[in-house]
């Protein structure tokens, strides 16, 4: 039983951390990409003044 | 589409993943010779299911980036043999597992397990390939490599056939041997690992896309 229930521990946790991973990294680029086209409408504005 | 765990597909996901855990538990029976142990079996064969998917996809994203050159098909080659290294990775820890109480012993060089460790390496090395750099040289010799990977696929799942094995057989000429109710968990978790990696694929690839067009932003600003 107990390595039945170690078997399932480790896929659940290895999956869960990649889950994580993947989410981290999303959030992490989202507010990248957000500040990245904010300067980008700033260095437009700028030139169009 | 909705992140999270606002995603209905998150909950649909969660909800036949916790049914797959009940038939695993209670509505499949336990074998007869092995007991509990042998439960591993569902979760290992299904882990290993998706691994060879996960190393057929990228031999498919592969060819399509050396004919189409597509930053999609260099992305979904790359997402699919990270979640190929966590799925290969999971069979080769819930193997053990099992290997433990019935061969005593933890490891031994079958040529099933010599095969799957030799493809998780082979994923690992794509992987680090890919990391770092993001030249097209690069792409295209990743590329060629995912091509090449793909070989030890077949290698893995005949490799009980043609040589020489210890490892379970369950699918035969004659039929699986496993009872119906066996059968019925077998073919479901097989079935909701599938979809874990489709999801997890859809996310991934999605995460490479915007990592692209932020690195596409920076040089735009800092050029």
């Amino acid at each position: 039983m107990t390595f039945f229930a170690a078997g399932y521990m480790i896929v659940w946790a290895v999956v869960f951390l990649y889950t994580v991973f993947i989410h981290k990294k999303q959030t992490k680029l989202e507010q990248e990409l957000t500040l990245l086209e904010e300067l980008v409408k700033e260095r437009a504005a700028g030139r169009e003044a | 589409m909705k992140q999270g765990l606002k995603n209905p597909l998150f909950w649909g996901l969660s909800v036949i993943m916790l049914l797959n855990i009940y038939l695993i538990a209670f509505y499949a029976p336990v074998e007869r010779t092995m007991g509990v142990v042998q439960k591993v079996f569902y979760f290992h064969v299904a882990s290993a299911w998706v691994g060879l998917l996960a190393l057929t996809v990228v031999f498919a994203a592969s060819i399509a980036y050396l004919m189409r050159r597509t930053e999609r098909a260099n992305n979904l080659a790359l997402a699919s043999a990270e979640i190929g290294t966590i799925f290969i990775s999971c069979t080769l820890l819930t193997g053990p597992l099992w290997a433990y109480p019935i061969w005593n012993t933890w490891w031994t060089w079958d040529p099933r397990l010599t095969t799957t460790l030799v493809l998780w390496f082979m994923d690992l090395a794509y992987i680090a390939l890919q990391g770092g750099g993001v030249s097209e040289d690069r792409k295209r010799l990743s590329a060629v490599y995912g091509i090449i990977c793909f070989v030890n696929v077949p290698l893995v799942f005949f490799s009980t056939r043609w040589w020489r094995s210890i490892h379970p057989v369950v699918i035969t000429s004659e039929g699986m041997a496993l009872t119906p109710e066996m059968k019925v968990a077998m073919f479901f978790s097989v079935g909701v690992f599938s979809l874990l990696y489709l999801h997890l694929l859809r996310l991934r690839v999605k995460s490479l896309g915007l990592q692209r067009r932020v690195q596409q932003l920076k040089a735009q600003l800092f050029a």
